[in-house]
């Protein structure tokens, strides 16, 4: 009898919990958590998960150190301002603290003062409690992670293959095995997205062509049949010349395009001006390579196409994904069983934090925190602010006005307090320290922050910034929904054990802030010790969409139904209970668009204005963007910003290792061991140049700031470009030896993706030496390596306006000389940097 | 609570005890009986470096189900590469765990006989009289045994000999992610082989729409 890869734990338990693993990568893998006298003992992959079949990554394991991890934020604490110590408080002072502070900055700068941002690792309840709260204070500036991660992809996808709200998967992952050729841009899966990565090694077995774009030969791509390694935003141009070969060699679909495509011949003049000759000088892909690609997956039967960050955190992302989103249609495959566009991450469904709030009068609503106020002794009256009775528009600066306000907008808007004051900030998970421009955003924090409030799991670089910390459950502590999961999934999760520590859930403290600011009525369902009845706000925030009406925990819950999960759109319980078709492995909507079948809710197959998959967009043309997808070069390249590349020779790419995502893993001893040694990745040739070696402690440097990092000598990089891991931070523990400090003090924050703002994460300039070696001679040599390859012949009309309306000229700038940042003539302490505390602690001994 | 000490958390101690006991509770019905050590089981751990992406994986699940602190690492994924090869970039991973040879040179040169095979062929260590003298390392020629800085004892690779004796995979192929880890005897994984053979040359068939019977 042979042994089985079962799910059994051997270890003694007296209880197993099904359920998912949370709030890291978007693969959501089913979970079995053995308990033993409400003590997790083990963690399995939950074999009977049709996504994972068991299977769980680095992550999902090593989040057993996430439970009991010694180093959590435990108890509630306060300090009146950033250089004083956190005080342990109890959970009414807490409340107490940052709801008198928060009615004091709504009294004395108005409710739009008031900036709350959820991470994309976000609990759902609190990510639509605090919408919810956000309405009902009167504040615009609520963020999502859309703009900061990967919501680009999906906004382009509602301008040409048409959706309500984000487009993003049309097939399920499970599907991919009925591909001939899957087309891989911009999405190290087997790093950001492990256990996904099994359907395309499923689909690779039984012989599919693999395709993969990225600006790096990394895991993903070591398994491709067609590697392409391209310069950071340049897909548009690379993915054109598919087009040009395909058109050339008349391997389009055009019975498909006759019926269903508008405005191909009209993108024919710029689909004719890229042949893969000039793509290859813009891209640095050979042109055999192009045309080896644009033919194998015109000529496969059923394609499809997948991706990630990689084509939304650039310049161009708009275009780059209109294109490829549009390389699928014109090879028609569109609805069909191993086709379609299935962009993972962020493949979240429309929401909405409640109908019921269009019903409450504004003055109704001040006069109750007014009398709340009045409680709190805090003096001062909105009513006598100009812009009383008159929301102030959200800050944000992108071209398309819908969903999500622009997340990197805010580092430029605290520090200058323009266009107008933002005092008062409340976030969870490690915002700060992933956000463009770091030292611009830490200084605006210490100068004009007056309250920040910070949902805590670790005492990060976030949490050091804020006056009030919250410790918050785990996900094995709660009950919760899954949401934005890759393949449109909506999952739940269990809760196997009681609270540790003092920790509550997200949604409570919006709960118990509601009740302090008195609005506590808005907020109705509570369980027994009046905290916020979770099942019920799930159900509750799913009802407020169609698209989501049938999700709830009755019609999710792994313990009762057939695990995975449901897809959305499930309009109706009884939607989500069904499988869609045969094949279909998940219940609620298996495959979209498909041939003779309206889009939900729609009478087209296609929700666009012309009824069919748009090559030109008139919407995109009216927002002030391309009607014509093209190449756009980003703001800094060679040719784009010519006298940084003077300083700057080199392109900086960032991305994610596996052993972490996010603040996730990077607390946990077992995924800390397990690549310390990789940090910033540099092509051997520019290493030995430069006199660097692998290990070295290496100075990245852009216009911005300066960090250091380990070298990691490989050819996994382009000699002209440096890849560092994002999402490190300089208060996590294990990685010693350099600062530790996060890539994105380097990153612009001032432009942006002007479709959707996107900050360039993908695609910087810097340079790098040896630590403590002369700067000079180190861009030097660079050059002698970079520019002979760096002449890429773009055209007048792909430069891009490199403007921002918010701050461009009067932007704040580092001084790096000083520490400091300059702004008007007056420099700015950056907040609680490490070495700050360190200093203080050294001191106080 | 029972509080870990972070100085404890941070050499990867787990937090509580464990005792591997009975199989009882959820799901007892689908593990098979302990057979126990079976004379005539040729295990093998068998790595399809085509599918391995190098995630790592293994070597945490490992650690949680083996109660490995920092430091040692039973299994390891060893990356080769990029390098170019015949025009074009490769990359290969490699899993280096113990291979439990037939002729066991660790447990030829240990002096106290902790380092022993049973009769399925499973080399393991005897932690009562291991001394710590480290032998095995060194006469390894794959670098299989660890040092446990904890118990100042060698540890290695059981291929999870409990789990084994309940029928069971050990932790590292029962999880991995793209599952390019398979256990069994050794004409059990030539099967294994020859089906995933057959079943490239009829794709057409055996690969819609049952999307678990892909690997498994």
């Amino acid at each position: 009898m042979p042994l089985r890869p079962l799910d059994e734990s051997t270890r003694d338990y007296d209880r197993v919990v099904a359920t998912n693993c949370n709030n890291q990568c978007e693969s959501s893998c089913g979970m079995l958590v053995y308990v033993k006298e409400g003590r997790v003992v083990d963690i399995m992959g939950d074999t009977r998960n049709p996504n994972a079949y068991g299977a769980l990554c680095c992550k999902g394991t090593g989040s057993f150190q996430h439970i009991y991890n010694p180093l959590r934020v435990k108890y509630p604490m306060i300090r009146k301002t950033l250089d004083d110590d956190f005080q342990r408080v109890s959970w009414d002072d807490a409340l107490d603290f940052a709801a008198e502070r928060l009615l004091k900055v709504r009294q004395k700068y108005g409710p739009e003062a008031l900036m709350i941002h959820r991470t994309g690792r976000s609990d759902f309840a609190w990510k639509m409690g605090a919408k919810r709260f956000a309405k009902l204070w009167g504040t615009p500036n609520v963020v999502g992670q859309g703009p900061i991660c990967c919501e680009s992809p999906g906004i382009a996808g509602n301008y040409s293959w048409g959706a309500r709200e984000l487009f993003r998967l049309t097939n399920p992952t499970m599907d991919w095995v009925n591909s001939d050729c899957i087309l891989v841009a911009g999405s190290n899966m087997a790093a950001s997205e492990v256990t996904t990565t099994n359907w395309l090694l499923n689909a690779k077995e039984r012989g599919a062509t693999i395709i993969v774009i990225d600006p790096r030969f990394n895991s993903t791509m070591a398994k491709a049949d067609i590697a392409m390694r391209l310069r950071p935003n340049t897909d548009a141009a690379l993915a054109l010349a598919m087009i040009h070969v395909i058109l050339k060699e008349n391997l389009q679909d055009d019975a498909f395009i006759k019926e269903n495509v508008h405005g191909l011949d009209e993108w024919r003049k710029i689909i004719d001006d890229m042949p893969p000759e000039r793509a290859e000088r813009i891209t640095w892909v050979p042109k055999e390579t192009i045309i080896e690609a644009a033919r194998a997956f015109a000529k496969a039967k059923n394609a499809s196409m997948t991706g990630c960050l990689g084509t939304a955190q650039t310049y161009n992302s708009n275009n780059i994904n209109r294109t490829y989103q549009l390389l699928s249609a014109i090879t028609g495959n569109v609805g069909n069983q191993g086709g379609g566009v299935n962009w993972l991450h962020n493949c979240r469904p429309p929401d909405h934090p409640g109908r019921d709030l269009d019903s409450y009068k504004r003055g109704d609503l001040d006069a109750q925190i007014d009398a709340a106020a009045a409680g709190y002794g805090v003096e001062g009256d909105p009513l006598d602010l100009p812009n009383r009775g008159v929301m102030r528009p959200p800050i944000s600066d992108k071209l398309v006005p819908w969903l999500d306000i622009s997340a990197a907008a805010f580092p430029n808007a605290i520090l200058t307090q323009k266009p107008y004051p933002i005092r008062a900030v409340w976030w969870n998970g490690n915002m700060l320290a992933q956000m463009p421009n770091t030292n611009k955003y830490s200084a605006g924090m210490k100068a004009n922050i007056d309250i920040a409030i910070h949902m805590s799991w670790h005492p990060n670089f976030t949490y050091h910034h804020a006056h009030v910390a919250f410790p918050i459950t785990s996900w094995v502590e709660r009950e919760g929904q899954v949401h934005h999961g890759n393949n449109r999934l909506n999952q739940w999760y269990n809760k196997a054990i009681d609270e540790n520590w003092e920790c509550r859930n997200d949604i409570d403290v919006v709960v118990a802030l509601a009740d302090r600011v008195g609005l506590g009525e808005y907020f109705p369902f509570r369980d027994s010790r009046n905290r916020a009845d979770l099942p019920a706000w799930v159900t509750f925030f799913n009802k407020q969409d169609p698209f989501t009406a049938g999700v709830t925990k009755e019609t999710m819950d792994p313990e009762t139904t057939p695990p995975g999960g449901v897809m959305w759109p499930a309009m109706t319980e009884e939607d989500a209970m069904r499988f869609e078709t045969d094949d279909a492995l998940i219940r609620g909507k298996w495959i979209m668009y498909r041939d003779g079948e309206n889009y939900p809710g729609s009478d087209k197959r296609f929700p666009t204005e012309t009824g069919k998959i748009e090559c030109a967009s008139r919407p995109m043309e009216v927002l002030g963007w391309d009607r014509l997808p093209q190449h756009r070069e980003g703001a800094h390249t060679a040719v784009s910003a010519p006298e940084e590349f003077k300083e700057y020779p080199l392109v900086l790419c960032t991305g994610r290792l596996v052993s972490s995502f996010h603040e996730m893993g990077h607390w946990w001893p077992w995924t800390d061991e397990l690549e310390p040694e990789k940090f910033a990745q540099i092509h051997p040739r520019l290493a030995r140049a430069l006199g660097i070696r692998d290990g070295d402690v290496v100075t990245l440097e852009s216009q911005r700031a300066e960090i250091e990092a380990f070298a990691w000598v490989t050819e996994e990089t382009d000699p002209r470009e440096i890849w560092v891991p994002a999402s490190t931070d300089e208060y996590q523990p294990f990685v010693p030896g350099v600062t530790n400090r996060n890539v994105s003090y380097l990153i612009d924050d001032i432009v942006k993706d002007p479709v959707y703002n996107q900050p360039e994460f993908k695609a910087q300039l810097i340079n790098i030496r040896k630590k403590g070696t002369d700067r000079d001679t180190a861009i030097r040599m660079a050059h002698s390596i970079v520019d002979p390859m760096s002449d890429y012949p773009v055209k007048d009309y792909e430069f891009g306006q490199y403007q921002d309306g918010v701050a461009q000229g009067g932007a704040p700038t580092w001084d790096k000389d000083a520490g400091k940042v300059m702004y008007e003539g007056k420099a700015y302490d950056t907040g609680n940097l490490i070495e700050k505390v360190l200093a203080k602690r050294h001191a106080a001994e | 609570m029972n509080e870990q000490t972070t100085k404890d958390f941070m050499s990867g101690t787990i937090g509580h005890k464990n005792e591997h006991s009975q199989v009882s509770g959820h799901d007892a019905a689908r593990t098979l009986p302990g057979p126990g050590p079976n004379p005539s089981a040729h295990y093998t751990l068998f790595h399809d470096a085509d599918r391995c992406i190098g995630c790592y994986s293994c070597e945490v699940h490992c650690k949680l189900e083996n109660e490995v602190p920092v430091g040692p690492r039973l299994m390891r994924i060893v990356q080769i590469g990029p390098k170019v090869s015949a025009g074009k970039l490769k990359t290969a991973f490699v899993a280096m765990s113990c291979f439990h040879c037939q002729d066991a040179p660790c447990v030829a040169v240990c002096p106290t006989g902790a380092m022993h095979q049973r009769a399925d062929g499973l080399v393991n260590v005897n932690q009562d009289i291991c001394i710590g003298c480290k032998a095995c390392i060194g006469g390894c020629p794959f670098g299989a045994p660890q040092y446990n800085p904890q118990t100042k004892t060698v540890i290695k690779c059981s291929y999870c000999t409990h789990r084994v004796d309940r029928g069971l995979w050990p932790s590292c192929a029962t999880k991995c992610t793209t599952h390019c880890l398979y256990f069994g005897n050794i004409n059990e994984i030539s099967t294994i082989i020859r089906e995933r053979y057959s079943r490239q040359h009829n794709a057409d068939v055996a690969y819609l729409p049952e999307g678990a019977a892909v690997t498994r």
